[in-house]
């Protein structure tokens, strides 16, 4: 007894020291976003294998995620390079052997398990910019170049198979690490800033105008050799908005049309519109208290597409209502909080940028998901993280979540030396 | 290698901030949609999953006592065409068509593709259309060219030509489907079947009649659809479906005998230039109305081509006064009551004098002292009024209204008119009352009340509720419902009426019917030839007749009683035994075959064929 007690209290006592440090708020979170996820595919499936497969991925997501905190995250920045190399060839190879599903190359087979590389091709490029980003800290506008070189590859790759939300993904997350990694926000809006004239350009030309001068004055601002740069800037948004007609054609015509459904969903309800309106309609009539699991008549009669994978939170909207998706928010909220103060207390740069770039990554898909889903940003096939079904998307949030508990769990021994 | 984190608490900060405004930029919209603008939201998607549903459930057939189709309801289509949406198809394949061709002006050449496509598409759908509808392809091409509003292009289509233009699989067309109600029997049922108006209601025969059983209740319900278009089985109403079982109305005529009668009646009535004829054919143990033609009458399935006056069965609606058809009947009364006996004799003086009335046989000949069989044979006035008068008035009287006089005969139909009688005082006080109703003047009834009164003589002296319907059933043939009928009542009694079946069976043999005869068999019968009273005001139209025949078939254990009367024939020399009985015989002719009815004295047959007697 004596014995097994003692043995029972020191093996209690080394796992508290093997995760002295662990943050269980963050993992307590993306394990609430799992089961909401799991329980609101179910309703919109009972009968489906949907909910079991993805409370299946979970649980090996989660023990993943426990095994990779255990690793030191220092060995990433080493692989960095190979984890970025096989990431693109991974996009590589769905590009030539990929199924195709709805139009898109997306999926590539291993041992009978359909993956989406360009889901775990995040990851690789979170981990690469922050090698490089910890490397070369961004100190002058120029340097910002070499990171965009370095994210050029993946993000063709993904664009061309072509997966636009991923690839906005990687922009995204790319923005987030050089803001963290020193670049200033005039850089980033310099950067971005030939896109918006493109788009301002379709949409109202003054606007555009207005953009080129603003762009110019940033430039003015915050570049080295003023003068030159406030007139390249200004002369680089005024053919960008030319341009962007160009490149406009290089979208595939369904992306196209959700981009201008976007900006009107009204204007073809039954056509690409739907998806945005329906959307709207079922999560409207979800009400403050929501009608329940299995209540939601939107969700239920499927008037809504893709209600367990991209849609799925206006199948939640609806059977849950406004306090369902402000609690679901908070959630978001929180983890992305902890994620934060991981962040900021990391042992070093590589892990403080490892978990920004994962922080990005998740920040962007919930807005963009989200706001797809009540009209605020166009369809662009963005899972929502840890609650949209999605096998592949799972794992790589769960994996995410282990590195950057890994950071986590590391910092602790520089702060408290034993 | 802290070098990043120097600056990092400002933007971290920043980027506090930023996910703070995207959580309230998220929070907010959706504050917007799920509180804000919940109950419009609500509403819309109610809007679009919840339809009215209108269940109608069709009207029920009818059929006659062998199971043909008399009426039925059937599905019709009505065509219409949004040619708009055919110039959307035309421009859908011509983009579709651009989009493979590169390196073109692709706006011209889709405007160019439009443009044929609409005119391939108007012309095809014209070709089909024409071939569907049997319409001229020109007419329908020329209504597809206006693209702005929506166009009729064919009512009335049958399921067919539904399936073939759907079949064809056309842009822009519409379907708007209805019931309608067929006839197949047409003319030759009409005046009992009725027809259906334009807002569906029952005109008529039983389609009015029994209009309520007939009519599927149709009803709204609200039907919570999915997004696919098929309905939550759940939300379904399914009292919609209870209770209801399909079924037909089976009528007691047979479209056969029916035929016969009606043409029977129509060779009459031309021959004898009628303004109307009637011909009933009644079986006396149930009350069926086994046929009942009615001249003039009109075609249901065209019913908007003919008089509305032709639409009234006057068989059932019109009194009139039945003249000599009505003297077995008082004689089966007076026999029943005791008054005469079958042997009775009675003196026929040939005229009478009542006050200031002169009432006279139809030839004023005085035949003397004449049995009951005699006075029937001979159809004498005179010797009716003798035999009547042995009644006291008032107990005459009350034995006509005992046996229905003045009443209604409850038939099935509507309009059905109550018989006319004077009342009891005027009848008790003047003789004259009773002397013209003993010969049938000075009482009225419809046709189909007297051959109801014969009915009762034919049967044994029950009473009967002459009808027309046997029961609602469903298509197998089992009876789902059945009308109730009067509980049955004794007017006669068994020996007076088969003294009066044997009387009038000497009418047909050596009376007044003779030419009712049918070698081998034994009808019995009697003439009627009235004066036409003009009903509702005073007195007789001069030289106006009402002639009639009422035939027992057989004459001693009838299974048909068979009426015939036609209203002022024009014909010379018109008497009910010229004009009148040829037509029961034609129509006894006809049901000896249909009953199967074996000859009763086949020596006849033998001798009118061996002999070849005129």
């Amino acid at each position: 007894m004596e014995l097994a007690k003692l043995s029972w209290n020191s093996w209690l006592n080394s796992l508290y020291k093997l995760f002295r440090g662990f943050d269980g708020w963050l993992l307590l979170f993306a394990v609430l976003l799992l089961s909401t996820g799991v329980l609101t595919i179910f309703s919109t499936r009972p009968e489906g294998i949907e909910w079991k497969a993805q409370l299946g991925t979970g649980l090996v997501g989660i023990a993943w995620a426990l095994f990779l905190s255990r690793l030191t995250y220092g060995w990433l920045q080493r692989w960095s390079w190979l984890i970025y190399g096989s990431a693109c060839a991974m996009l590589l190879g769905v590009l030539f052997t990929g199924n195709s599903v709805k139009g898109a190359q997306r999926w590539i087979e291993l041992g009978g398990i359909q993956l989406q590389p360009s889901e775990f091709a995040k990851l690789g490029v979170i981990v690469a910019l922050a090698a490089l980003i910890q490397r070369y800290p961004i100190r002058s506008f120029g340097q910002i170049w070499v990171v965009l070189g370095v994210l050029a590859v993946p993000f063709l790759l993904v664009f061309k198979q072509p997966d636009l939300g991923t690839a906005l993904v990687f922009g995204a997350i790319s923005l987030g690490m050089l803001y963290w990694g020193g670049a200033r926000l005039g850089w980033l809006a310099l950067i971005v800033s030939p896109l918006m004239a493109a788009i301002l350009y379709a949409v109202w030309i003054p606007a555009w105008i207005v953009w080129v001068a603003a762009m110019a004055v940033v430039a003015w601002r915050e570049l080295d050799w003023r003068w030159w740069g406030a007139i390249g800037a200004g002369a680089i948004n005024l053919v960008a908005g030319g341009l962007g007609q160009v490149f406009w054609h290089l979208l595939k015509p369904y992306q196209q049309q959700r981009l201008i459904v976007f900006l009107d969903p009204s204007g073809d309800p039954l056509g690409s519109g739907y998806h945005i309106l329906q959307s709207e309609i079922a999560i409207g009539a979800g009400g403050l208290w929501g009608r329940g699991i299995f209540q939601g008549t939107q969700t239920q009669l499927n008037f809504i597409p893709e209600q367990h994978t991209d849609f799925i939170f206006s199948a939640l909207g609806e059977e849950w209502g406004f306090l369902g998706a402000v609690v679901l928010l908070g959630l978001f909220f929180c983890l992305f909080a902890r994620l934060l103060i991981i962040a900021q207390n990391s042992a070093d740069d590589f892990g403080s940028l490892l978990t920004i770039g994962v922080f990005t990554m998740l920040l962007f898909q919930t807005v963009v998901n989200i706001g797809m889903t009540i009209g605020l940003a166009p369809v662009t096939g963005i899972p929502l993280p840890f609650v949209t079904f999605g096998r592949s998307f799972l794992i790589t949030c769960f994996t995410a979540i282990g590195l950057v508990e890994s950071v986590a769990l590391h910092r602790t021994k520089m702060v408290f030396p034993s | 290698m802290r070098s990043i984190r120097r600056q990092t608490t400002s933007r971290l900060w920043l980027v506090g901030i930023g996910v703070l405004a995207a959580a309230g930029g998220l929070g907010y919209r959706l504050y917007d949609l799920q509180v804000t603008q919940a109950s419009t939201l609500q509403e819309r998607a109610a809007l679009q999953r919840e339809r009215t549903v209108k269940s109608e459930r069709p009207r029920a057939g009818i059929v006659d006592r062998r199971g043909v189709a008399l009426a039925l309801d059937e599905p019709i289509f009505d065509l219409y065409a949004h040619p708009f949406l055919i110039d959307a198809e035309a421009k859908l394949l011509a983009s579709r068509q651009a989009s493979r061709q590169k390196g073109v002006d692709r706006e011209a050449l889709e405007a160019k593709l439009a443009a044929q496509h609409r005119q391939a598409l108007r012309s095809e759908m014209a070709r089909t259309l024409a071939q569907a509808t049997g319409q001229p392809a020109a007419e329908i091409a020329a209504r597809l060219a206006d693209n702005r509003r929506t166009v009729a292009l064919a009512r009335g289509l049958g399921e067919n030509a539904r399936e073939r233009i759907v079949q064809a699989k056309l842009p822009g067309l519409e379907f708007g489907s209805r019931r309608r109600r067929f006839y197949p029997d047409g003319a030759n049922s009409a005046s009992l079947v009725g027809f259906l108006n334009y807002d569906g209601q029952g005109q008529g025969g039983v389609e009015q009649f029994y209009h309520k059983r007939l009519t599927g209740a149709s009803a709204s319900y609200p039907v919570t659809f999915g997004s696919g278009g098929l309905p939550l089985a759940s939300t379904l109403p399914t009292e919609a479906f209870e209770g209801f079982e399909p079924g037909r109305l089976a009528l007691t005529i047979d479209a056969r005998v029916q035929r016969a009668a009606r043409l029977a009646l129509e060779r009459g009535v031309e021959a004898n230039r009628v303004t109307r004829g009637a011909a009933i054919v009644l079986e006396p143990q149930s009350g069926e109305i086994l046929a009942m033609a009615v001249s003039p009458s009109f075609d249901n399935n065209r019913y908007g081509e003919f008089p509305p006056a032709h639409f009234k069965n006057w068989a059932v609606s019109d009194l009139y006064e039945p003249g000599s058809t009505f003297k077995p009947v008082n004689v089966a009364l007076a026999l029943s009551a005791g008054a005469i006996r079958p042997d009775t004799v009675v003196n026929d003086s040939g005229s009478m004098s009542f006050g200031r009335y002169m009432l006279s046989n139809y030839d004023r000949r005085a035949r003397g002292a004449i049995s009951v069989t005699k006075v029937l044979m001979v159809s004498s006035n005179i010797g009716m009024i003798r035999l009547m008068q042995k009644m006291p008035p008032t107990a005459y009287y009350d034995k006509l209204r005992e046996i229905g006089i003045g009443g209604a005969g409850g038939v099935d139909l509507p309009g059905e008119t109550r018989g006319i009688i004077t009342n009891r005082t005027q009848f008790a006080k003047y003789p004259v009352q009773v002397a013209t109703v003993a010969f049938g003047q000075g009482v009225a009834l419809t046709p189909l009340q007297l051959a109801s009164l014969h009915g009762a003589i034919a049967n044994g002296g029950m009473a009967i509720q002459p009808h027309l319907v046997r029961a609602f059933e469903n298509d197998e043939g089992q009876v789902l419902w059945k009308p109730e009928h009067r509980p049955n009542k004794r007017i006669f009694t068994p020996e007076a009426t088969a003294a009066v079946r044997e009387m009038m069976m000497h009418v047909v043999e050596e009376g007044t019917g003779k030419p009712a005869h049918i070698p081998g068999y034994r009808i019995g019968g009697k003439t009627g030839t009235a004066q036409k009273a003009n009903i509702g005001g005073r007195g007789y139209l001069a030289g106006k007749k009402i002639t009639s025949f009422v035939g027992y078939l057989p004459a001693h254990n009838p299974r048909y009683v068979v009426l015939v009367v036609l209203d002022e024939p024009k014909s010379g020399n018109a008497f009910g035994s010229t004009t009148a009985a040829p037509i029961v015989r034609e129509i006894c002719q006809e049901l000896i075959s249909y009953g199967n009815l074996p000859p009763s004295h086949p020596q006849e047959l033998l001798a009118s064929a061996s002999t070849k007697k005129p």
